[in-house]
């Protein structure tokens, strides 16, 4: 259909999801002196960014891949007219958005970790890795490296790892679900593309998640314009990255769900965390399966996600109008197939952080545990703001007023409630603040053109 | 639901007194500094002034509510009404309700997710279902007959 | 070769928060007309007036509260200093009240009402077609004019809470009128029906 795809010039993270074999993720953010230092630095990591060519033989220990906050992009010398062609929500940078992302009260960012959201993180480097042992290999080289090339120290480090169960900490089966990318994924298309009045899937076109190449908008456009871009050379072959530490109170989560149940004659503590969250704690999806888990569910097969709503789930009987990945992944059930939803898919790549908590444990034991919330996608406020915005913090769109994401929401005082449609219908309360937000930053993935470019100083 | 167009002279800052005027719904008064020329257009457009636009949408016949605007918002009218061109200084409020009728714009078409309901009815509608919600939501699991006592006292029309 | 579109999105955040009251948005926009729209409009205007199902879609973008259009022929003359004016040609004008973020409201028509666009701004200058969204939005934009005073009656509340209000509110009243007659285990099955069935409007 379009041009093929530069696989060898777009950075791996981005297109291959390295979770899923490699179960320990560390991000570096490094704070940049002085361009000349910066780019020194860069110009020698440059042979060890991993790319998204497909491996012929065993996978490398590790990978590396690097994105930059803009500004990390100042900090490296990157030409002026070429910063202010970046996108306005990129260039105010995560913690200016955030009133606009309910990042309000606990998850102010005045309350962030050291690092994140005051502008002094300006290169992120995640590293996957197989083991332990590989893994302080890469970064003990990379802390070497720092200290060799001069005048760069590191703002903050966080490191996740995949727990034993694949499971994120609220105790759900995550990650599997991602669009289905034409020309890359389109295996998935089934469940992961954008659904279409047949009862049938189309992948989405790799411009929604990679800048450079046309999007579904290019499609309609006669003159096949492609999407807004930065200039010069990262104009093509990267992408917008959002990156978020999500603190998970998974005790007073248990505590919530242990208490409504008791309320809720339609089922137990494990139907209703499924009515939440609309899934199964395996992944199985609620409105394929409204009252059983499925042992036989495997979330890796290629039509694991191959469910709508309009045709079988428009009353929510099934799966709740507000159960979290509706909200995150309507497909069909903002009415007019997918016309309404399909232009906001992300990419997305987290990692659980912290140690799990003891599974009969229903008080917090003070250790710090979440998710390391990372997305990919070509323009931040269409993509991840506006899913924020409009589907989780807000409700309108289901027809749920202004009640918030039951798991995401909640803020420190919330009387939010959850409404789980059904015969009579439960009403989930009171909404807790279950996830607080740590710090967070947006960034840059440049393709490996562009970050050999900003390495060399050549961006305008 | 009308509106008016009337020329401006410079700018001012408009006070919030529309929820004096008991019958809207929505209202908004926008300085229109020139019609905008597309490149496209042929020929000039210009209008040679500032125009000043109040649009509102409201229940029930216009004349007793421009009456009502004329009365309810007098001294705010009169000052916002008053930078405009051609607007009576001492007509007193028939003079300005006849210079709003004047200047006003037919409209081609409305649409409206609710048209036949009055502001009151709104309000009243709104409020009760606050009040059922949050009645529904605190009662789960309540014995019928505690429940049944407090649905006739609190949710009472 | 290709192009790069504009980027879209409304104006300086201060302007653009003049637009709004709580959850309630405004949008004015001008557009000049071609000489074609002043019979293609008004007969357009009263077609969907008469057709009443013809707007049904818009009801279904359930985050309009209301939305008018206006074709204004002449500017009303008050003496001067009023510069007499003919205009050249009339100026189409449309406001709407609606929630959510504007860049999903323009999005909305773009994807689901390509048809309607054209009806409405078919005939003015410089309208590039609602498909693809960028430049339809970049044109809205342009012709786009910020309020200098934005008020909503109920601003908390969107068209979908209003209009669940509207339905709700007959059904408890209902429902309390026969509540008194009832004995309490009456009343629980009563309320446990009522739940069950307008849980929608909940």
């Amino acid at each position: 259909m379009g041009p093929s795809i530069d696989y060898a010039d777009i950075q791996g993270d981005i297109l291959r999801a390295y979770g899923n074999r490699y179960d320990r993720t560390s991000y570096v953010f490094v704070a940049v002196g002085d361009p000349e230092h910066g780019q020194a630095w860069l110009s020698g990591l440059l042979d060890k960014v991993t790319t998204a060519v497909p491996w012929r033989g065993p996978r490398p220990e590790t990978t590396l891949n690097v994105a930059f906050t803009h500004a990390g992009l100042a900090a490296v010398g990157v030409a002026p007219q070429t910063l202010d062609s970046f996108s306005t929500e990129f260039r105010q940078g995560m913690s200016r958005r955030a009133p606009k992302l309910g990042d309000a009260g606990d998850s102010d960012p005045k309350h962030w970790n050291e690092g994140l959201g005051t502008g002094s993180a300006h290169v992120l480097i995640t590293i996957n890795a197989q083991d332990e042992l590989s893994l302080q290999a890469v970064l003990s080289a990379l802390r070497a490296g720092l200290r060799d090339a001069g005048n760069l120290s590191i703002a903050h480090e966080e490191h996740a790892q995949m727990r034993g169960d694949a499971r994120e900490h609220f105790g759900f089966a995550d990650g599997f679900s991602q669009p289905a990318i034409e020309g890359v994924s389109e295996d998935k298309a089934r469940g992961g593309g954008v659904p279409e009045a047949n009862g049938g899937w189309r992948p989405l076109a790799l411009g929604e998640f990679i800048l450079g190449y046309a999007d579904e908008e290019s499609r309609v456009d006669s003159q096949r314009r492609l999407p807004s871009a930065p200039a010069g050379p990262l104009g093509r072959g990267g992408t917008y990255m959002v990156w978020r530490k999500l603190h998970q109170d998974v005790a007073l989560f248990r505590r919530t769900l242990r208490d409504a149940a008791h309320l809720y004659d339609a089922g137990d503590e494990d139907q209703l965390a499924a009515k939440i969250v609309g899934r199964w704690r395996n992944g199985t999806p609620l409105v394929a399966s409204p009252t059983a888990e499925q042992a036989s569910f495997d979330a890796k097969a290629a039509d694991a996600n191959d469910f709508r709503y309009a045709d079988v789930d428009l009353d929510g009987r099934r799966c709740p109008l507000g159960a979290h990945i509706r909200r995150a992944n309507p497909r069909d059930a903002l009415g007019f197939v997918g016309r309404l939803s399909f232009r906001h898919r992300m990419i997305r790549r987290g990692m659980p952080y912290g140690p799990a908590l003891d599974s009969d444990a229903v008080e917090d034991d003070g250790k710090e545990r979440g998710l390391v919330f990372v997305c990919f996608n070509a323009s931040i406020s269409r993509q991840f703001e506006s899913v924020q915005r409009q589907w989780l913090n807000d409700g309108n769109v289901f027809h749920l007023g202004h009640d918030t994401d039951f798991l995401l929401g909640g803020g420190t005082a919330s009387t939010g409630k959850m409404k789980v449609q059904g015969a009579p219908p439960f009403f989930v309360s009171p909404q807790g603040p279950f996830v607080t937000t740590r710090g967070g930053e947006y960034l840059f993935v440049p393709s490996i053109t562009g970050l050999a470019a900003v390495a060399d100083g050549v961006t305008g | 639901m009308r509106t008016s167009c009337a020329t401006v002279s410079r700018d001012f800052a408009i006070p919030a007194v529309l929820a004096k005027l008991p019958r809207t719904h929505f209202g908004r008064w926008v300085i229109v500094p020139s019609f905008v020329k597309d490149p496209t257009e042929p020929k000039e457009n210009d209008l040679g002034c500032s125009y000043l636009l109040f649009s509102s949408t409201f229940d029930g016949p216009l004349d007793s509510y421009v009456d009502e605007l004329c009365s309810q918002l007098a001294p705010e009218a009169e000052r916002i009404w008053g930078c405009c061109i051609g607007c009576p200084e001492s007509a007193g409020r028939p003079g300005l309700k006849a210079y709003l009728l004047h200047n006003q714009i037919e409209t081609g078409l409305f649409f409206s997710a609710y048209p036949t309901t009055s502001l009151e009815t709104v309000k009243e509608s709104l409020h009760t279902r606050e009040q059922t919600i949050a009645f529904a939501t605190r009662t789960q699991g309540m014995e019928p007959a505690a429940l049944h006592k407090a649905f006739l006292e609190e949710l009472r029309s | 070769m290709t192009v790069v579109r504009s980027p879209s999105g409304p104006g300086t955040a201060g302007a653009a928060d003049r637009d709004v009251d709580g959850q309630a948005v405004a949008l004015t926009t001008f557009s000049s007309v071609k000489w074609w729209g002043r019979v293609e409009l008004p007969l357009f205007f009263a077609y969907l007036r008469l057709r009443r199902g013809s707007l049904s879609a818009l009801r279904q973008l359930s985050f309009i509260h209301s939305a008018r259009w206006a074709l204004i022929r002449r500017i009303p003359y008050n003496g001067p200093p009023q510069p007499r004016r003919r205009l050249r040609c009339p100026h189409l004008f449309f406001e709407s009240n609606f929630n959510g973020g504007w860049e999903e409201y323009i999005d909305a028509f773009s994807y689901v009402l390509p048809s309607g666009m054209w009806g409405f701004w078919g005939s003015s200058y410089g309208y590039p077609g609602s498909l693809p969204a960028g430049p339809f939005k970049a044109y809205i934009k342009r012709n786009q004019v910020v309020a200098s005073h934005y008020y909503s009656a109920y601003p908390e509340a969107t068209a979908t809470m209003v209009l669940a209000a509207l339905e709700l509110a007959p059904k408890v009243a209902a429902l309390h009128k026969r509540a008194g007659d009832m004995s309490p285990e009456e009343f629980a099955t009563a309320w446990k029906e009522f739940l069950t069935d307008f849980q929608p409007w909940l």
